[in-house]
């Protein structure tokens, strides 16, 4: 979860500088052991408590878990698609307001 | 108690008062004496209706306190409270004069009683306010402003034709439920009130001035707007248009397709403002449906979002305030040297998503199982994947890129006190309002106890008792298999970073080939304008001229061309509406 962005490579903890717990990455790596282990739970958990359903679909083991599991990947992939459409430079509109003013035409 | 006197005008006129009083500790004590005093006032008044008074031969209302507007009002006068705290610091009299001044009108708004009421109060809202847009005091914020106003003025020139309209086919000025009135939501007469409260509440395509405007202003200013406007407007969608089945699904697509932009937007208070309108679809939603419990759980989630949006606003503020940045790409690693706003702005990233323990479980819930009650399979699929969406970019990215993530190499002190005491009032509200059923019992639940309809719990199946096991455990797998997802994508390189962008949005529809169209209109009309000079002389051509120096490209009203130019069609247009009331 941790793993710096390139452009980023140069920043981090200045040598010297007081050790924080997250920046040792054998604690990172706990987070996301910890995290994937209440998942695990969960979906246990999911057998043994009694649920009262609109929807047939909310009768599927662990559906919540699953739907919101794909969900969030389909944003973000779905999202990262969106910016090869949208993204353009942060003076974009900078840009294109000077272009008018040079040629109001 | 002071006779009737509106808590609003109480309000108004402190905000006018202020500019009297030294700056620092004088102004803000005398700011926070004035907001209490509306909140004595507004309480000694209790449920009913005041000050009313005569217009066109009709008796108007300027003070209804009922279920509804008492909510509302509650919650306007502790935000504006937060707010005055959060901005101790500041010495910038006309901010804190708006900062007061916007509130009230957003106030007088919600306890409007009448339509000509509500009309004046709406102006006045969107008047004082983009001058806190100003108060971002650089161009982008001038332009920005300058375009937020003609989408304000448009919606309160569509909100007055509703409202002529509205008493020429009914004779009366009563602002109730409209379609339960008898009529429908295709007679222009409601199509326009409609219209102008979708326009300020961001409905989708109408949404854009939301994420074009508010990140632009101060570090204090885009949290005060963030707050009042959009509100302002749930409440008057939840009066007139309450049970309006179009409305689920308008507030379905506000709750879906803005995380798609949050998701790879960078500047971070841009990406709050896309999860202030997912966020607005869910009291939408709640709307449409229009049972007691949906409109129960509109309203608490209004309630409850002005704290905990309110909170992450807060926290951004105080990055934006110690850093001089809020780009995603430019921040990370904060939580070393800013640990109680970081730890603020998790509690408002888990009441925001709607964790047990949290303000935003015991209401969300409130609307999606309305929607299941309604057997909105459709919309109930999609508030879901909206509720995992909120808790991916408001909950994870805003906490994340912000105070973890890379490391930034910025090390900014910790927020200033005042910062933190807003921010801890307002996650201690956070926290309390999602426990405070476990020990009174939902029947017991003071938030329960503001609603607008009366709490009924039938069963003990009742979503109006939060902690039961099946609530509690699918929230928890939504959400931490959300959780699990992120970390999934980050951990595989599949997660966008964040990149200096422009993300383009419906904005770009008419700052780019509108504004081209535009500038060919000009120039057209300028060439016109050059031969009916050559033509005209005398007092036709000094009319024109005196025109032209105001509109035209060099005049006043036209700093930049178009926007000079949209000002001058919308004064044409108002004009107009005007004109034809007089006439009718």
């Amino acid at each position: 979860m941790s793993e710096p962005h390139n452009e980023h490579g140069h920043h981090g903890p200045k040598p010297g500088e007081k050790k924080y717990w997250l920046d040792n990455p054998k604690n990172v790596e706990l987070i996301w052991f910890a995290l994937a282990g209440i998942c695990f739970l969960l979906f246990v958990a999911d057998f043994f408590v009694e649920k009262h359903p609109h929807f047939p679909i909310e009768k599927w083991v662990n559906f919540y878990g699953f739907y919101g599991f794909i969900g969030c990947v389909f944003l973000v992939l779905a999202a990262a698609q969106l910016r090869k459409v949208l993204m353009r430079d942060e003076d974009y509109y900078e840009r294109k307001s000077k272009e008018h003013e040079k040629d109001p035409q | 108690m002071i006779g009737e006197l509106s808590p609003a005008l109480i309000v108004i006129a402190g905000s006018a008062l202020t500019a009297f009083v030294p700056g620092g500790w004088p102004r803000n004590i005398f700011t926070l004496a004035v907001i209490a005093l509306a909140g004595v006032q507004l309480n000694a008044l209790g449920l009913g209706e005041y000050g009313q008074y005569s217009l066109f031969g009709e008796t108007l209302t300027l003070t209804r306190i009922d279920g509804l507007s008492r909510i509302f009002a509650v919650i306007f006068l502790i935000a504006m409270a937060l707010n005055a705290i959060y901005g101790w610091w500041l010495r910038d009299p006309g901010q804190q004069a708006i900062s007061l001044a916007y509130p009230g009108a957003a106030l007088g708004g919600v306890l409007a009683g009448d339509l000509v009421t509500l009309f004046v109060f709406w102006e006045l809202a969107a008047l004082t306010s983009v001058f806190l847009i100003w108060a971002g005091r650089t161009e982008r914020s001038f332009a920005a402003g300058m375009r937020y106003l003609v989408w304000q003025i448009g919606s309160g020139v569509l909100l007055l034709a509703g409202v002529v309209l509205f008493y020429r086919a009914t004779g009366s000025f009563a602002f109730e439920n409209f379609i339960d009135g008898g009529l429908k939501l295709t007679d222009p007469a409601v199509l326009c009130i409609f219209l102008a409260f979708g326009i300020k509440s961001a409905f989708p395509l109408l949404h854009n001035w939301v994420q074009d405007a508010y990140p632009e202003s101060s570090v204090t200013g885009t949290i005060v707007l963030s707050i009042f406007t959009t509100k302002m407007a749930v409440a008057s969608i939840a009066r007139g248009f309450a049970g309006v089945e179009a409305l689920v699904y308008i507030g379905a697509v506000m709750t879906a397709f803005p995380i798609f932009f949050a998701v790879i937007e960078n500047d971070l208070r841009r990406v709050l403002t896309y999860s202030l309108n997912n966020q607005v679809g869910f009291m939408i939603v709640g709307i449409g449906i229009g049972t007691p419990m949906a409109l129960n759980g509109a309203t608490a989630y209004a309630f409850c979002n002005i704290l905990f949006e309110g909170l992450l606003f807060m926290a951004m503020g105080a990055v934006l305030y110690r850093t001089g940045t809020i780009k995603g790409s430019e921040l990370g690693g904060l939580y070393k040297t800013m640990p109680l706003t970081a730890f603020f702005c998790i509690i408002g990233a888990a009441s925001i998503s709607a964790f047990p323990l949290f303000s935003g479980f015991i209401t969300k819930g409130l609307i999606i199982s309305g929607a299941a009650e309604g057997h909105y399979f459709w919309v109930w699929m999609t508030l879901l994947f909206a509720a995992a969406g909120v808790f991916h970019h408001s909950g994870i990215k805003i906490p994340y890129f912000a105070f973890f993530a890379h490391d930034s190499g910025k090390r900014p002190e910790e927020a200033p006190l005042s910062m933190l005491i807003a921010m801890g009032i307002s996650a201690a509200l956070c926290v309390g309002i999602g426990v405070a059923q476990i020990f009174t019992g939902p029947a017991g639940d003071p938030l329960y106890a503001l609603m607008p309809f009366e709490v009924v719990i039938e069963d003990s199946h009742s979503p109006y008792i939060a902690y039961t096991a099946p609530h509690m455990l699918t929230q928890m797998q939504i959400l931490f298999f959300s959780g699990l997802a992120f970390a999934v994508l980050q951990k595989t390189g599949l997660y966008p970073p964040e990149l200096r962008s422009t993300n383009l949005d419906t904005d770009w529809f008419y700052r780019v080939p509108g504004r081209g169209l535009l500038s060919w209109a000009a120039g057209a009309s300028r060439a016109t304008w050059i031969a009916l000079w050559g033509i005209f002389s005398g007092r036709v051509q000094a009319l024109m001229a005196r025109i032209y120096a105001v509109h035209g490209p060099e005049g006043q009203m036209a700093r930049s061309w178009p926007i000079g130019f949209m000002a001058l069609w919308t004064a044409v247009l108002l004009a107009l509406v005007l004109f034809l009331f007089f006439l009718a």
